[in-house]
């Protein structure tokens, strides 16, 4: 049983992790018709920033998770004038902005690469200090981190659903058309939802190499996977949904591990229970837990 | 290693090339002309080249044989996938896709009793026994060698012989892509990809046309997942890495996604980009290591794609005015 | 509430000659969580040139996805031809002879006219793989026909110039032309049109009603047809049938239901109701062409 307490918790803290990042994609996706190929790319950057900030700079873990927030944001939405909007200008279709997602994936990829160089880096922070309870290990960076990102989670759900802003961004993956027509000026919005996508990744991919302990410049690329699963399994469009998305794939990914559940699967095919669970969802509701449906 | 004016090295390049336009045309056949966006077409050619390596190795039956096995399970997979993923809204498709994708790959490498695992297909009979399955292959590639000695001589290198075999493949693949679209069956897919809704008004099953252009496009790619592992001589998993299929979408958005005669240039485009890089020993790269040229050389290749979508994205031979038509 | 028959359920008889084409029977329609459809209860004779009105947000359009298999009725039942069709997919109901347009003209923008055209026939040898392949006499055959039909019926709608063109390039009057000829390309028993004048210029669109009435004579066709202008649906239809709030209030000849009262209170009832509500999200796109529905009864 303890077991199963520990699954539960490892899996609500990855869960949470990934879902910001996937509420991230989904946000980009809604708004702009963008698959953000780079979303993990960009989680990356956030975890490399961080190193620079909090063991280059010697500035310490809160300093380095606030500068991998603003940076990757800044970072996101620097290219959007540069890169983005003149493709919308030129009425770029889902594909072009998909081939130059996945472009703009390599060029950050293997630029961090050049820059950081290759090898496992890791954060100045005590890895075996840890709470037990019961029989449950509760390590400390997992425990912030899942604060931290349960926290981000909640900011996000506040601000969509409390705020104008919030409104408009829902509103524009529900219906593009009727957003077009309420007046919001869409390089505005586009900005917005980079600055929001880029924090969301940020923040993600800092958080998830704390929770991983060691990490390289794969560190996003590898969870990239995973996290277009949460959004599909969320339903595209629905950051909500992601959110969702993201905390469920990371208890099933978790829990499918369980002695309990028929000897338990190997680790090394988390993967492949996330991708079935996947299926399962689709194969019930075709847009996922939180998607609409198509109207004609 | 090498050198601008190595033929070698251009002919490798060309076979490599080659494969990717053959895996490009299965995209076009799916997405140039019926609108579905697969990025998990990597798959295909994975399950093909295993399907061929654990055939001849472990049943023992005859290359050719097994290859056409390899693409009929190919062929199947492609309906086996659409069955479930094919009433997912397009974008849904998409992403699933990837999903196949690098499910295969991981599948490839955990389920090592039939695949030999990370090791690849040496690892077939075990550790003990190193397993290959290209014998067929090698005769073949130095009968097309001794051939062409008669018209090149010592040029006809068994690289070169191996480039000439892919390239009249591809050849007989675009035609054979030109003849579906050109027919009636292509029409329907056309048709699909602009409306489809008005398809189905029209009386057209689309569903059974998207299973058949996933199976069709599935032989087409498993085609280009044989050629991959009788090329490489011994296949692992990350060998059908998928970032394969990415580069496949290079060179079929490079080429204009309709345009049948821009895939060849666009492969040979892709694989001068790709390997020219190498080439790049002059300042400031020549003060570079070995290791950052090659990162530098994948960032080339991405801002080459971004600038390409930037200038030209209806391709080399693409129309725009069509592209944008709705 | 739902009894068919009383007086606000009005029974629908396109006239009696040799039984309905279509019989709607108490159908409805859910859109959505949404109830588009409550109730609706129609039925067309062979032969006719019915109109189908209503305000905005009647579910006209909804029960139009319905009978052409878009949507699965979630009550009733629909009958064409003496078969039961709803919960068939959309193609069925198409190759069992009842085809339909759409609201926006929705042509295949990157083929040629002609190919449009070709894609209307049934019974092609060449649409299905394995004959494709292995028939290409009987596909050649069939494509010559196909390819002459294709060319009378282009040339029928005034479109025979544009043939080699692609569709796309077609202005708006133009591809609700394409489109309807396309639907006869399989030789129907049955057209439903969504709105033939919508999107275009009045002139083009009574233009475009003026062919699809003289096909309708030529091809002994019935059609059935969505309409906003309620001019052109009383001066040329034999038979009209009005939906209010998800249901069928009247039916009969035009000059009857110009004289319902029930017809003036849905229309007048609706406008009110608007102006109360005032904009709301979700009807702004309805909304986009306010007063455009009363513009016949004024």
């Amino acid at each position: 049983m303890t077991g199963l307490l520990q699954l539960v918790f490892d899996g609500v803290v990855v869960g949470a992790v990934l879902a910001l990042a996937a509420a991230g994609v989904s946000l980009v996706y809604g708004g702009l018709r963008i698959i953000n190929f780079a979303q993990g790319d960009y989680m990356t950057l956030g975890a490399y920033v961080a190193l620079g900030v909090s063991s280059g700079l010697r500035l310490g873990m809160v300093a380095g998770v606030a500068a991998a927030t603003l940076c990757t944001s800044a970072f996101a939405v620097v290219l959007e004038p540069v890169l983005w909007r003149p493709l919308r200008r030129a009425r770029a279709g889902v594909l072009s902005l998909f081939v130059t997602a996945v472009g703009l994936s390599l060029v950050l990829r293997q630029g961090i690469l050049f820059a950081a160089g290759g090898g496992f880096q890791q954060y100045r922070v005590d890895a075996y200090s840890a709470w037990q309870v019961s029989g449950l290990r509760f390590p400390t960076e997992e425990v912030v981190a899942g604060a931290a990102a349960l926290a981000a989670i909640l900011t996000l759900a506040t601000l969509l659903s409390r705020t104008q802003l919030g409104k408009a961004l829902r509103g524009l993956a529900d219906s593009p058309e009727l957003t077009a027509i309420s007046g919001i000026d869409p390089d505005r919005l586009a900005v917005v939802v980079w600055a929001l996508a880029g924090a969301l990744a940020g923040l993600s991919g800092v958080l998830l190499a704390l929770v991983e302990t060691s990490f390289d410049t794969n560190l996003g690329w590898d969870q990239l996977l995973t996290v277009f699963c949460a959004v599909v399994l969320g339903g595209i469009g629905s950051t909500y949904g992601a959110l969702i998305g993201g905390i469920v794939l990371g208890l099933v990914m978790e829990l499918a591990t369980w002695s309990g559940f028929a000897g338990g699967v190997p680790a090394s095919y988390q993967l492949v229970v996330a991708f079935v669970a996947l299926v399962a969802v689709l194969l019930v509701r075709p847009t996922g837990i939180l998607g609409r449906s198509r109207i004609l | 290693m090498s050198s601008v004016f190595n033929v070698q090295f251009w002919a490798y390049v060309g076979v490599i090339a080659g494969i990717y336009g053959i895996l490009a045309y299965s995209l076009q056949l799916q997405h140039g002309f019926c609108g579905l966006l697969n990025f998990g077409q990597v798959a295909f050619m994975a399950l093909s080249g295993y399907t061929m390596a654990i055939l001849v190795v472990k049943a023992g039956l005859g290359l050719w044989a097994a290859s056409a096995a390899g693409l009929a399970v190919a062929g199947v997979f492609g309906v086996l996938m659409g069955i479930p993923t094919l009433r997912l809204r397009a974008d849904y498709f998409a992403i699933v896709t990837i999903a196949v994708g690098e499910i295969v790959e991981y599948l490839a490498s955990n389920m090592t009793s039939l695949t030999g695992g990370a090791a690849g297909s040496i690892n077939l009979l075990g550790p003990q026994n190193a397993a290959s399955y290209d014998g067929a292959w090698q005769d073949a590639v130095s009968r097309v060698q001794s051939w062409l000695g008669h018209a090149i001589g010592s040029a006809a290198t068994a690289t070169v012989a191996t480039m000439a075999v892919v390239w009249v493949l591809l050849v007989l693949v675009a035609l054979a892509v030109w003849f579906l679209v050109r027919s009636p069956w292509g029409r329907v897919l056309q048709a699909i990809r602009d409306d489809e809704d008005a398809a189905a008004a029209t009386g057209k099953n689309v569903f059974r046309f998207k299973l058949q252009v996933l199976a069709v496009g599935g032989v087409i790619a498993g085609l280009a997942g044989l050629l991959f592992a009788f090329e490489s001589a011994t296949i692992s998993p990350t060998d059908y890495d998928p970032t394969i299929t990415f580069y496949a979408w290079t060179i079929l958005v490079l080429a204009g996604t309709t345009s049948i005669a821009g895939v060849p240039l666009a492969s040979v485009v892709f694989g001068i980009l790709f390997a020219g890089v190498l080439f790049f020993t002059f300042p400031p790269f020549s003060y570079l290591g070995s290791a950052d040229r090659s990162y530098l050389q994948l960032m080339i290749v991405g801002a080459a794609l971004i600038l390409l979508m930037r200038l030209r994205p209806q391709g080399l031979l693409g129309n725009r005015q069509e592209m944008l038509l709705g | 509430m739902a009894d068919a028959g009383t007086s606000g359920e009005a029974r629908a008889e396109g006239g009696d000659v040799g039984g309905p084409l279509l019989d709607v029977r108490a159908v409805g329609v859910t859109v959505g969580g949404v109830r588009a459809v409550e109730h609706a209860t129609l039925s067309l004779r062979e032969g006719a040139f019915a109109s189908l009105i209503g305000p905005n947000g009647a579910g006209k359009t909804s029960l139009l996805h319905a009978i052409s298999g878009f949507y699965r009725p979630s009550a009733g039942e629909i009958h064409f031809g003496g078969r039961r069709i709803d919960g068939w997919p959309p193609h069925r109901v198409a190759a069992s002879g009842l085809v339909r347009t759409f609201q926006r003209g929705r042509v295949f923008a990157r083929l040629s006219c002609l190919d449009n055209m070709r894609l209307g026939a049934r019974d092609h040898p060449g649409e299905q793989f394995v004959a494709n392949l292995a028939r290409p006499r009987a596909r050649r055959r069939r494509e010559a026909e196909v390819t002459s039909e294709a060319r009378e019926l282009l040339a029928a709608v005034g479109l025979g110039p544009k043939a080699d063109d692609l569709a796309g390039t077609l202005s708006g009057g133009q591809r609700k032309l394409l489109e309807f000829a396309r639907a006869l390309m399989c030789r129907p028993k049955l057209v439903l049109l969504d709105e033939p004048m919508a999107g275009v210029n009045p002139t083009t669109g009574r233009q475009v009603m003026e062919r699809i009435a003289q096909l309708h004579a030529a091809h002994s066709l019935t059609v059935f047809f969505v309409e906003h202008q309620l001019d052109v649906v009383m001066a040329m239809s034999d038979h009209v049938v009005v939906m209010a709030e998800g249901r069928v209030i009247k039916s009969g000849p035009p000059e009857e239901v110009r004289s319902d009262q029930a017809v003036h209170d849905a229309y007048l009832g609706s406008r009110r109701r608007r102006e109360a509500v005032g904009r709301r999200g979700d009807e702004a796109l309805a909304a986009r062409a306010p007063g455009r529905d009363e513009a016949g009864l004024r």
